[in-house]
């Protein structure tokens, strides 16, 4: 395989070097996450994450643990850069990114700071070279979500899900997300130029996975900030939907990829205002 | 009002929201002793459809006597609760709709698989009954055919296309794109097709003449008509007086009435201003 093909010497100058046989699993699980053309890249040991945020309210993060690649090493404990993500998914996408006729294999390298990302793409013998400007990268915010604050937590197939996100009224401002011990258990409201709508799960579904609310807690989230996250439901089999104390709300997905290996894409998004308690 | 309508009949309802959307963007919504009767007219008044869902239509049926209530509300919001028809039919069991006079809505309540219960709370605004009035015995010409008929005529007609002209004879129904009278003839494409009368259930032809009206809600019926697998009636008369399309079973009624182009031109043209 040309890929395998690059000296030994070329390759020591690189601090990360990833091959994927499929960057198909890269990519589909990175346009998940698109909202902003930036993104930030932070590859360690157990893989590669990257961050998306907006309006320093919502953040997305991919992560692609080192295993699913079919090489994944790394000379720094850490290599962060930021890169954009629009870019090189056009790149990731560039013989096409059709399943059919075969997958696109790759090769990703960085050298260091203030390096490109050089991406060896290759399908059915032919290989392309793409050099992506790295950026300066930018702190990610710290949501400071942590499980131990964590006051209600569900996990839904995301079949049942999806079927609600397809459906919202999207002339509403807001979704509001209410958890409960009582009825309504799970509830999706949004509040639209034509009336107001309910989606509420029952506990005991066989789409609940997972039920652990203690306390009722009545939350809003801007539509504009969430509806980024559909594109990573279509893709999932499973949704964890959290809410600390503050209200901030934590989605992961659970991502199942083309060989059957499992990501993870997490958003977190701030409560847009108090909302008073019934 | 509390209205009850479980397993298929939700899809049914759904496509004549839907059927009804193609028509104008104001939903009428009046319960009566015979029925639920849903209503739309289009903005220039030329196109107006009903249907009426019988009591047993519905597993429940409940109106309080003597209501006499009516509302309208955008046809649009209603759409959002029958949206997907995909889930309609695999996943919503029992639908329930009930008025609150007090808060001046309808909720609409879908009870779907898996314990998924969604609750629509529409806003509406009080109005007059909206009745068209026609009549579609004393129609010179009456058609009856299968849905799959008139699907397979006007599927060759561009959606672009607004109106399609029916010619009748004895045996025969000719539909043809209509060309505007001002456009350029070289440059106009022209679509006809011919259907025997044996393709119909019924063809009554008491007038040789030639209809022309619009696709677009036709289209509707046939939306409606299809999935249903409902006969459709034609009632045409004279150019420039309403036709009616129908579908009927024992349970549900739908109307569809709209303006034909008259034959004289100076008055045709002025009612298009």
């Amino acid at each position: 395989m040309p890929l395998s093909t690059e000296s030994q010497s070329e390759d020591e100058q690189y601090v990360l070097i990833a091959n994927l046989d499929n960057a198909r699993n890269l990519s589909n699980i990175l346009k998940a996450i698109t909202c902003k053309d930036h993104a930030i890249f932070t590859a360690t040991a157990n893989g590669l994450k990257v961050t998306v945020e907006d309006c320093k309210c919502m953040q997305a993060n991919a992560f692609i643990q080192a295993d699913i690649f079919q090489e994944f090493t790394l000379k720094e404990d850490s290599v962060v850069f930021q890169i954009n993500l629009t870019v090189l998914l056009d790149c990731l996408n560039i013989f096409g990114g059709s399943s059919v006729g075969g997958s696109t294999a790759l090769r990703m390298c960085y050298r260091g700071y203030g390096h490109p990302l050089t991406l060896f793409l290759e399908e059915g013998g032919v290989v392309t070279v793409c050099k992506i400007n790295t950026h300066e990268p930018e702190e990610p915010i710290d949501f400071e979500f942590s499980s131990s604050n964590v006051t209600n937590k569900v996990i839904l197939q995301s079949e049942s899900l999806k079927e609600a996100f397809s459906e919202l009224d999207m002339t509403s401002e807001v979704l509001q997300i209410t958890m409960s011990p009582n009825q309504p258990y799970f509830r999706l409201s949004t509040f639209g130029n034509s009336g107001n709508a309910h989606y509420d799960y029952s506990k005991d579904s066989d789409m609940m996975e997972l039920f652990q609310c203690n306390t009722t807690q009545t939350n809003r989230y801007k539509m504009s900030l969430l509806k980024p996250s559909t594109k990573a439901l279509a893709i999932s089999c499973k949704v964890s939907v959290r809410t600390d104390s503050r209200g901030v709300l934590s989605l992961q997905y659970l991502v199942r990829n083309d060989d059957g290996q499992i990501c993870f894409v997490e958003y977190f998004c701030c409560p847009d205002e108090e909302v008073e308690e019934e | 009002m509390q209205c009850v309508v479980t397993g298929g009949n939700v899809k049914v309802l759904g496509k004549a929201l839907h059927s009804l959307s193609r028509i104008g963007d104001e939903l009428y919504v009046e319960p009566q002793e015979d029925g639920l009767a849903l209503r739309s007219v289009n903005s220039s008044r030329s196109a107006y459809a009903c249907f009426l869902f019988a009591p047993l239509f519905f597993s429940r049926y409940s109106i309080p006597s003597g209501l006499n209530f009516s509302c309208k509300m955008a046809i649009k919001s209603v759409l959002t609760v029958f949206r997907s028809f995909a889930t309609l039919e695999k996943t919503v069991e029992k639908c329930h709709i009930s008025l609150d006079e007090q808060k001046d809505r309808i909720t609409f309540t879908l009870h779907c698989k898996h314990g998924l219960l969604k609750t629509h709370n529409l806003s509406y605004q009080d109005s007059e009954s909206l009745e068209a009035v026609f009549d579609k015995d004393n129609c010179a010409n009456v058609f009856r055919a299968q849905p799959r008929v008139l699907v397979d005529t006007v599927v060759h007609f561009p959606t672009s296309l607004e109106e399609v002209t029916v010619t009748v004879s004895d045996e025969r129904m000719w539909v043809r794109n209509h060309v505007e009278d001002d456009a350029e003839r070289s440059k106009a494409m022209l679509t006809e097709l011919c259907l025997a009368a044996d393709e119909f259930d019924h063809f009554a032809v008491k007038s040789h003449n030639s209809i022309t009206f619009c696709l677009k809600e036709f289209r509707g019926l046939l939306l409606f008509a299809e999935s249903t697998g409902l006969p459709v009636s034609m009632y045409l008369d004279e150019p420039g007086s309403p036709m009616v399309l129908s579908v009927t079973d024992s349970v549900l009624e739908g109307n569809f009435v709209l303006a034909t182009l008259s034959d004289d031109h100076s008055l045709h043209k002025s009612n298009r201003g």
